[in-house]
């Protein structure tokens, strides 16, 4: 009877534990889906208006009226800011590639921190899946880099690996650098606690955090699905 | 015969800025025009053109939304229906052609992509490019060296053992052709592309070498 009773409330704590990571999915989804197309907004309407008015400008020239290079120029940079903000709201390939979403962000983050080495082992390919867990990875992998980033020395070494096996996925991401103490304090940051348990909780993954004299390692490993997994295997076997 | 380009794009100030860049620079060559994947389907199955310039936002016909979506589905289909036609992918949803590698690795016509921030001249190389019947994908479309073992046989056969395309065709039991499209792969693979005073052959091979391709 007691047996019953415990298996009556654990059955209904993990029902309702599966009802909340539900909910806060389909918040995180909500909210993505809003800057996704606030991104498409700029890439379908401001960037297309902009790229005719530079086609025309730039047909207009002829030699015996050049345009001037810098009116060019300014437009030229213009477009890229925009597309920047666009990057912003969804950064580039999160709905196309985890790799190579993963690379662009690293791509970008690097290009602010030019000190940093980085070495990168990700997959030349991956599932087409559209799968939400994927997108959360993504936007809490930037969110480590830039809680990292205030505690990294100049020469330090970010090690980055993506490696599916299974029904998982395991990204490991590891930081080695002389002052190890300093790199260490992340570890006290409440933003970290607060970025495990919401990735813990919209992945039902789990993160792993190991630290050694000379590094620091986190583990996110979370599934993926048997048909996608088989699609990276094939792949694999094909591109070798 | 007068050749055909193909020009896609549901923005008309965009589609006659690009029509009017491609008339300048191919004064002979006729161009029509689609603003929706079906009349561009239409247009390529009538007119059998030399080149498809696309852009990938586009609706399926008059009335639909454009979606990134509906110009990858437009793409599958030309690739897999016309294998040999030159396409230009000029749009500012390049990435999403991510999706599409695997077909773009095996088409056996030119095919690149044209980001819309590209100024006119840049452009207008990709064009030439394609019509050359070469790839060009952007590098960031790759996590690394992606290298086919019969694109790495190309390359033993030419740099270590010294043979002209027709001798690897014979020893890969290819046609000539295909020898052309690996070397095509190849080189977009290293990020070797036509470059004016140098050898195209002699700079794949160096990048090989850098790469440990060859030895």
């Amino acid at each position: 009877m007691i047996l019953r009773f415990c298996a009556a409330v654990l059955s209904r704590l993990f029902s309702s534990n599966q009802q909340t990571r539900r909910a806060w999915q389909w918040w995180h989804q909500r909210q993505v889906d809003r800057l996704h197309d606030g991104a498409e907004l700029i890439r379908d309407g401001l960037l297309q208006e902009l790229f005719a008015m530079r086609r025309n400008l730039e047909l207009a020239c002829d030699e015996q009226k050049p345009i001037s290079n810098e009116h060019l120029q300014q437009l030229e940079a213009f477009h890229r800011m925009l597309e920047q903000v666009s990057n912003e709201l969804s950064p580039a390939y999160i709905r196309d590639s985890l790799p190579l979403a993963l690379q662009y962000i690293l791509q970008t983050w690097g290009d602010r921190h030019p000190d940093i080495q980085q070495s990168v082992q990700l997959p030349s390919s991956w599932m087409d899946d559209e799968d939400d867990v994927q997108r959360i990875v993504v936007t809490a992998f930037e969110e480590l880099l830039n809680l990292l980033s205030p505690y990294l020395q100049p020469e330090a070494v970010l090690r980055i690996a993506l490696v599916p096996s299974n029904h998982s996925a395991t990204l490991t991401v590891q930081v080695e650098q002389r002052d190890m103490q300093q790199v260490m304090s992340i570890l006290d940051a409440e933003e970290l606690v607060y970025l495990r348990q919401a990735f813990e909780m919209l992945t039902a993954g789990r993160w792993f955090q190991s630290v050694e004299t000379s590094c620091i390692q986190w583990q996110w490993v979370w599934r993926i699905n048997e048909v996608a997994n088989d699609e990276v295997a094939n792949n694999k076997g094909r591109s070798q | 015969m007068t050749q055909t380009f193909v020009v896609v794009d549901d923005h008309e100030s965009v589609l006659g800025g690009t029509v009017s860049a491609l008339q300048k620079a191919y004064p002979d060559v006729h161009m029509v025009t689609a603003q929706t994947a079906k009349e561009a389907e239409d247009q390529v199955a009538t007119r059998k053109p030399g080149a498809v310039v696309m852009d990938l936002s586009i609706p399926y016909s008059v009335g639909d939304t454009a979606q990134t979506e509906t110009g990858i589905q437009l793409l599958r289909t030309l690739i897999q229906q016309y294998p040999t036609l030159n396409i230009v992918v000029q749009s500012a949803h390049v990435r999403s052609l991510v999706r599409l590698k695997p077909m773009i690795d095996t088409h056996e016509g030119g095919f690149t992509i044209a980001d819309k921030s590209l100024p006119l001249k840049e452009m207008l190389t990709k064009v030439d490019w394609a019509l050359q019947g070469l790839i060009y994908t952007p590098r960031e479309m790759r996590t690394g060296l992606e290298v086919k073992p019969e694109w790495l046989e190309v390359l033993v056969l030419a740099f270590q053992e010294g043979l002209q395309d027709k001798a690897i065709a014979e020893r890969m039991n290819v046609s000539e052709r295909t020898v052309r499209h690996y070397w095509t792969k190849v080189q977009d693979a290293l990020g070797v592309y036509p470059d004016e005073g140098k050898n195209i052959r002699i700079q794949t091979e160096i990048r090989a070498r850098d790469e440990g391709l060859i030895d």
